[in-house]
């Protein structure tokens, strides 16, 4: 269910944008917001169907510390 | 070939740097919660409402050297192709970071504190989508918005700092740095670290109506935001005394202690809507800047249809980031500061330094360069 | 799409959002008939160690009923209690009883039974403070001599239809300061009081007063001629920490009021100058007190410095002060006496019960942050020998519409 709704949104923002993209030719426009869409997109299916994703902000926390070791 | 082609002016961009800096003031947890000596948070405040003035002139002349171009376009004139960009793309992931902690901000402050009921997107997408909307629109509606808003905001922060004045007793001020410097030197830095998102001037400038107001909008959204600051730390100490390090969302509690009479009661939903509304245009500016950059970064002739994606990005990194409001409230004090200051202060002087070499070495390439942009 | 026309269009979203979010009530989607309005709330221990959670639920349709000219003859509210092993679960084991679920943002009153208060309130109050539903303005009230249930479920007043009205009364002439008796206290002050270093919580002391014992309950009010019990709001319980320690009598509590600067009004009473036996009655116009603590070869001590103005209220037997203007300044140096006497009545009390209820180390840490450091490990000693001394300043202003007592011939 919330799979479908995810993908219903997603689908909506495509619908959207995609035409008005194709109307202008702007083709490299179209790669960049392609790619940018499908991030969110796996990124969100993964949350929904619960795949455990690394978290960046750990990541930054794990290099802060670090750095705070070596004063 | 201009992404952006609306204009803005200089109170405009002050409107939206206050409102960006308000966003943590109004519910400002960072500032408080959890600190040593809350007494003297007001002073860490005021102290870092100063201190963050040399950085954020810093940012202010950098900008002005190259007035028609965003910190992206100069990063690459400055640092070349290669280091420029990856300046660039360490900035739009900042504020898509930045962007995804407001987002959880208003999730976890709604569910906490309203309707603990509803399901924490509700809220989240909520938000994104009407920023994104707004961002969608340019930067020239983003501006106006801010304008409107701000004056509203600052009226609601105004009432919900001074109506419950009833339960304040201004002795919980004191002792004033009773145990030294050293507690105070945390929150101060959380204050500085707020501040230095004005980095995102960088991307304004170019579309200033007229960039010499620069100086005096960052200098005014700083003075005011600061007074609004230091005006509610004091507020919130003098109602809560020692008790407020405990509070997980201090104005909103301090919007909750309004009584007058029998009728003026239970508006805490006063600071709540002023906050979201500073919330929405904030992350619609920030929205705004990443698609420019990115926009700029890749060569693209239209932002716009990058906002929604973005968009996405931001409100699944604000449930990915996130586990509990207690994971956003640690972020605050541990990871948000040294991140934050890092960041902007060292992107800030690397291009400050090259900027004064180039300028050094030719002074005529830097006209070439903005001929040929505009061309 | 003009961009004039775009951006009105999303401001007007903005707006509808903003509106939406201020309507909250209607978006929680929790109807109005369905919610129990508790109105006061009564936390106690039970014998086998559950917290049991007492409350009073207003009944909208016996209340409403008598505003409209007929005469309910329903008790304007209902009293339940339930139990958990924590408060939050007794709450909500409460709507196992309750038909409407009981919703606590309107609550006024935490009242506090006697034995509970003795064994810690910390513990309950951090739920009061963490929910989003209750209040920090809520009074935190502690019941002398029995258990909050008791006293809700005997408690009625003869004014009010509910009690907490009742009790809001009081309250609300505590605040204007009639008689400066009382303490006003909420969870907010409580929970500063208590994180406070150098000062010690003291909350709302309520009684109850048997009025007829063997009244019932049940029927309707005008049935009957005497409510069974009232209550009597005065003085104020003493913690210690977060236990209760003891309590101040009404003489007490002005004592304290005193030294913080609280009295606004009030009677004291002294002697007749002219006549020995009679009493003379002084009103409390305004008063004015700060106290400084200080710290010389070890011994602490505090000047408390108090002006009060007042005037003749009541004069029993005969006295003239026209024709003997030497009694006005007696009864002035009798006025500065009486209040010095409660004053100490409040120090020795609070030394007695060794609870710092006037914040002097609390002064003390504003003024002096570094003696205090010293001082505070041990300041449940140095309390005990604090060195209070007193400066009142006490004037008499009016007489009243006659000068002199009427004399019989």
């Amino acid at each position: 269910m919330n799979t479908l709704l995810l993908i219903l949104a997603f689908a909506a923002i495509a619908a959207y944008e995609i035409p008005e993209i194709i109307r202008r030719r702007q083709w490299k426009e179209l790669v960049v917001f392609a790619v940018l869409l499908i991030v969110g997109f796996t990124m969100s299916l993964f949350q929904t169907i619960g795949v455990k994703v690394p978290n960046p902000v750990k990541g930054i926390e794990l290099i802060i510390k670090k750095a705070a070791g070596l004063f | 070939m201009e992404t952006e082609g609306g204009r803005i002016s200089g109170s405009q961009l002050l409107a939206l740097l206050v409102l960006t800096r308000l966003v943590p003031v109004t519910i400002e947890f960072p500032l408080v919660t959890g600190i040593e000596v809350p007494q003297d948070a007001w002073i860490s405040s005021l102290v870092g409402t100063v201190l963050s003035i040399p950085p954020v002139l810093l940012m202010v002349h950098l900008s002005l050297k190259y007035p028609d171009k965003t910190i992206i376009e100069y990063s690459q004139l400055l640092l070349g192709k290669f280091f420029g960009k990856i300046i660039g793309f360490v900035l739009v992931w900042y504020w898509l970071s930045i962007a995804a902690t407001m987002l959880r901000s208003v999730g976890d402050a709604y569910t906490t504190a309203v309707m603990p009921e509803t399901p924490i997107l509700a809220f989240i997408l909520t938000v994104g989508f009407l920023s994104a909307n707004a961002a969608r629109t340019g930067l020239e509606v983003v501006g106006r918005l801010g304008e409107v808003n701000m004056l509203v905001v600052l009226l609601f922060g105004f009432l919900t700092l001074t109506l419950p004045y009833k339960v304040m007793n201004f002795e919980n001020l004191l002792p004033v740095i009773a145990k030294g410097i050293r507690p105070i030197m945390l929150p101060t830095g959380t204050a500085i670290s707020f501040f230095v998102q004005f980095i995102i001037l960088g991307m304004v400038v170019p579309y200033l109506n007229n960039p010499q107001t620069l100086t005096k909008s960052s200098l005014g959204a700083i003075a005011i935001s600061g007074f609004m600051m230091t005006a509610f730390t004091v507020a919130l100490i003098a109602v809560f005394g020692p008790t407020v390090s405990s509070l997980m969302l201090p104005a909103f509690s301090l919007g909750r202690m309004i009584s007058i009479g029998e009728f003026l009661e239970r508006i805490e939903i006063i600071p709540m809507g002023a906050w979201t509304i500073t919330v929405a245009i904030t992350l619609a500016f920030f929205l705004w800047a990443s698609a420019v950059a990115i926009a700029q970064l890749l060569g693209l002739r239209r932002f716009q249809a990058l906002i929604y994606p973005l968009a996405a990005i931001s409100v699944a990194f604000s449930i990915l980031f996130f586990e509990s409001f207690l994971d956003l409230e640690l972020y605050f004090k541990e990871v948000w500061v040294p991140y934050s200051l890092t960041l902007t202060l060292g992107i800030t002087i690397i291009l400050y330094v090259a900027s004064l070499i180039r300028g050094r070495s030719s002074a005529s390439e830097k006209v070439i360069g903005s001929c040929h942009r505009n061309g | 799409m003009s961009p004039k026309w775009l951006s009105k269009f999303i401001s007007f979203i903005f707006m509808t959002a903003f509106l939406a979010s201020t309507l909250t009530g209607c978006w929680s989607r929790r109807e109005i008939e369905t919610l129990g309005f508790v109105t006061a709330l009564g936390v106690d221990r039970t014998e086998e160690g559950e917290i049991e959670i007492t409350v009073h639920i207003a009944k909208p349709f016996a209340v409403a009923r008598g505003t409209e000219g007929g005469v309910s003859t329903e008790k304007g509210f209902w009293t339940v209690s339930s139990t958990g092993s924590t408060a939050f679960e007794a709450m909500r084991n409460l709507l196992l009883q309750s038909p409407r679920r009981p919703f606590y943002a309107h609550n006024r009153f935490i009242l506090i039974g006697e034995e509970y208060a003795r064994a810690g309130v910390k513990d309950i109050l951090d739920l009061f403070a963490r929910n989003g539903e209750t209040r920090r303005l809520a009074r935190v009230e502690v019941i002398k001599g029995s258990t909050a249930k008791d006293f809700m479920q005997q408690v009625e007043f003869e004014l009010e239809r509910l009690p907490s009205e009742g009790e809001e009364g009081i309250s609300r002439s505590v605040e204007v300061g009639l008689s400066s008796q009382p303490v006003e206290c909420t969870l907010n002050s409580f929970l500063q009081w208590l994180e406070t270093e150098g000062m010690e919580p003291i909350a709302v002391r309520l009684e109850l007063i048997p009025k007829k014992p063997d009244a019932p309950i049940n029927v309707g009010e005008l049935l009957r001629e005497q409510v069974r019990a009232s209550s009597k709001h005065g003085g104020a319980a003493v913690f210690k920490g977060d236990k209760l320690v003891g309590w101040l009598d009404e003489t007490e509590m002005r004592g304290v009021n005193w030294v913080t600067g609280k009295v606004k009004s009030g009677i004291l009473v002294i002697d007749q100058p002219n006549e020995k036996g009679k009493l003379v009655s002084l009103e409390i116009l305004r008063a004015k007190s700060k106290f400084q603590p200080e710290v010389k070869n070890a011994q602490v001590s505090v000047t408390v410095k108090i002006e009060a103005e007042a005037s003749l209220g009541e004069i029993q037997g005969t006295l003239d002060p026209m024709k003997y203007p030497q009694a006005w300044t007696e009864m002035e140096s009798q006025m500065a006496e009486a209040i010095k006497r409660e004053v100490m009545a409040a120090i020795s009390k609070a030394k007695e019960l060794n609870s710092d209820i006037f914040g002097f180390g609390a002064a003390l840490n504003r003024k002096q942050p570094k003696e205090w450091a010293s001082l505070k490990d041990r300041w449940d000693l140095e309390f005990q020998r604090i060195d209070v001394k007193l400066e009142v300043e006490a004037k008499l202003r009016r007489m009243g519409l006659v000068t002199r007592s009427s004399e019989p011939k």
